[in-house]
């Protein structure tokens, strides 16, 4: 037996809360697309955001019971997946002597798994955003692969993130400042004045940036 | 993030002007006055609005990339979620034996879910029933503890890695649970010695002991040792070597926050762990803020 396509996330969840043993996995079916390309950008290693998004769902799955209705369905299952992935980019970035499985990923840097798949196109451009993209500080890579790349508006970014909308737009703006500055993107325009100095470009002009996301 | 390059130019409060964070704050009108008049933050205006513009085409282009959840993770979600059946369907099986998807899972390298103690010490309640939900592993030990009339006895007296999940080896003792209000960081963290083993699981630890300074009740929540233990046993799962032997647990902070301390010891050596208030709970997993080895 499976759910209804008729039925809504929220009738979804109320069944699975009531006992019914499929409602749960025909919710997921709908979202989990969507929670799997924000996990495996946010974390940047498709065999840890299979983990995050194992430990979220499963988590979300007992604690069916808690959701109290004052976000979608949907807002809910993406907070609790970006949790799950932040936690794991903070345990990584706190824990970094614990051994790891396939022996990948390097203590310092971002991780060295597999990378999702590329589009056509410059590959090497693709290469080039998504190591700038997971250089960035967890929270400003959380906040643009939330707006810039899957598209959420800043209003349900900020719901997920459980941070206020204003904070959401600082993250990335500064993440972005941060990659056009990796990227090389910042060129300085034509007659510039004398004194406006020279516009940094290329990896290494990222790394003097004064970090001041904690502050937002 | 004011690179050398512009060393008059405040990039970060730069980026929020251009990124719209300004907007209707003080701030707003104070950047939009430097820019418009000082040619350092024109300059810098104009070359970080079109590179942020660039950055945001590059990583809207990533997303239009489709990249579907894996095949196997699909599945793997399908079976977890058909085996964590909502409790009141699931069927009792006297003596049940672990499923062969179960048996399969216990064999997957990676396949590490965590079971919140509370959460198996409910099911264990169902006295005098297999389930299907504790069979993940071979081993029919745990199977025929879960079945017997005395499981749920037995099982609270019993290694919690039993079930071959990482877990929590013995519950702490009300001796081993402390409320010193330390505000401990990266440096101290690992500083303090454990002073005491862990004790047998299932004795002395009914209740936490009171928190003289938990930052407003912030950590009351793990005061409850459901919740304690549930949040031990995510610990052991973040720290992903095994079943963790408690030594000590800490009712503190970490840099200024609310904050429980545990040192424990596992497969992978002693550690000190530091997590915040809402470690354990559904969707927070160990709210890890900090761990170091000790020792």
């Amino acid at each position: 037996m499976s759910a209804e396509l008729g039925r809504t996330d929220a009738e979804l969840l109320r069944a699975h809360v009531d006992g019914d043993p499929y409602a749960f996995a025909d919710l997921v079916r709908r979202h989990r697309d969507r929670l799997w390309a924000v996990a495996v950008r946010t974390i940047g290693d498709r065999e840890e955001a299979a983990d995050a998004v194992q430990d979220a769902l499963l988590s979300a799955h007992r604690g069916a019971a808690r959701f109290r209705g004052d976000s979608a369905v949907t807002t809910w299952l993406h907070r609790i997946v970006v949790n799950a992935c932040l936690d794991r980019i903070r345990r990584r970035q706190a824990h970094p002597t614990v051994p790891l499985p396939d022996g990948s990923r390097t203590e310092d840097g971002p991780p060295a798994g597999p990378e999702p798949a590329a589009p056509a196109g410059d590959h090497d451009t693709v290469l080039m955003v998504r190591e700038a993209l997971g250089a960035l500080p967890a929270e400003q890579r959380a906040a643009l692969v939330l707006v810039d790349v899957q598209g959420y508006p800043v209003a349900e970014a900020a719901e997920i993130l459980g941070v206020a909308e204003g904070t959401v737009k600082s993250r990335c703006a500064r993440g972005r400042a941060r990659m056009a500055m990796a990227l090389g993107h910042m060129r300085p325009p034509s007659g510039n004045p004398p004194d406006a100095g020279r516009v940094p470009s290329g990896t290494a002009a990222a790394t003097p940036l004064r970090d001041r996301r904690d502050s937002r | 993030m004011t690179g050398n390059e512009f060393s008059e130019v405040d990039l970060d409060l730069l980026a929020d002007y251009v990124g719209g964070a300004l907007d209707g704050t003080p701030d707003h009108a104070t950047v939009a006055d430097l820019v418009a008049r000082d040619p350092g933050w024109r300059t810098a205006h104009d070359a970080l609005a079109a590179g942020m513009t660039a950055v945001g085409t590059q990583l809207s282009a990533l997303g239009a990339a489709p990249d579907p959840m894996p095949a196997d993770l699909a599945v793997r979600l399908e079976e977890a979620f058909r085996t964590e059946a909502p409790a009141p369907r699931l069927e009792p099986i006297p003596g049940g034996a672990p499923s062969r998807a179960a048996t399969a899972r216990s064999r997957r390298r990676r396949w590490r879910w965590a079971v919140p103690v509370a959460a198996a010490a409910g099911v264990l309640a169902f006295a005098g029933i297999g389930i299907d939900y504790l069979a993940r592993s071979s081993n029919t030990a745990t199977d025929s503890q879960a079945s017997s009339a005395g499981g749920a006895a037995r099982a609270e007296n019993a290694p919690l890695a039993a079930s071959g999940l990482p877990q929590v080896a013995a519950a702490p003792t009300s001796d081993q649970i402390r409320a010193t209000g330390t505000d401990y960081n990266l440096a101290t963290l690992g500083s303090e010695a454990p002073s005491r083993v862990a004790a047998p699981f299932g004795k002395g630890a009914t209740v936490a002991p009171g928190v003289a300074d938990d930052s407003a009740g912030a950590l009351v929540r793990l005061r409850a040792p459901d919740a304690l233990l549930s949040c031990l046993n995510a610990i052991a799962t973040a720290n992903g070597a095994g079943t963790i032997t408690v030594q000590t647990v800490d009712y503190a902070r970490f840099r200024g926050g609310p904050a429980l301390v545990v040192r424990f010891s596992a497969a992978n050596g002693n550690w000190a762990w530091a997590s915040g208030p809402g470690c354990g709970a559904p969707g927070v997993d160990a709210a890890t803020l900090a761990s170091v080895p000790v020792g």
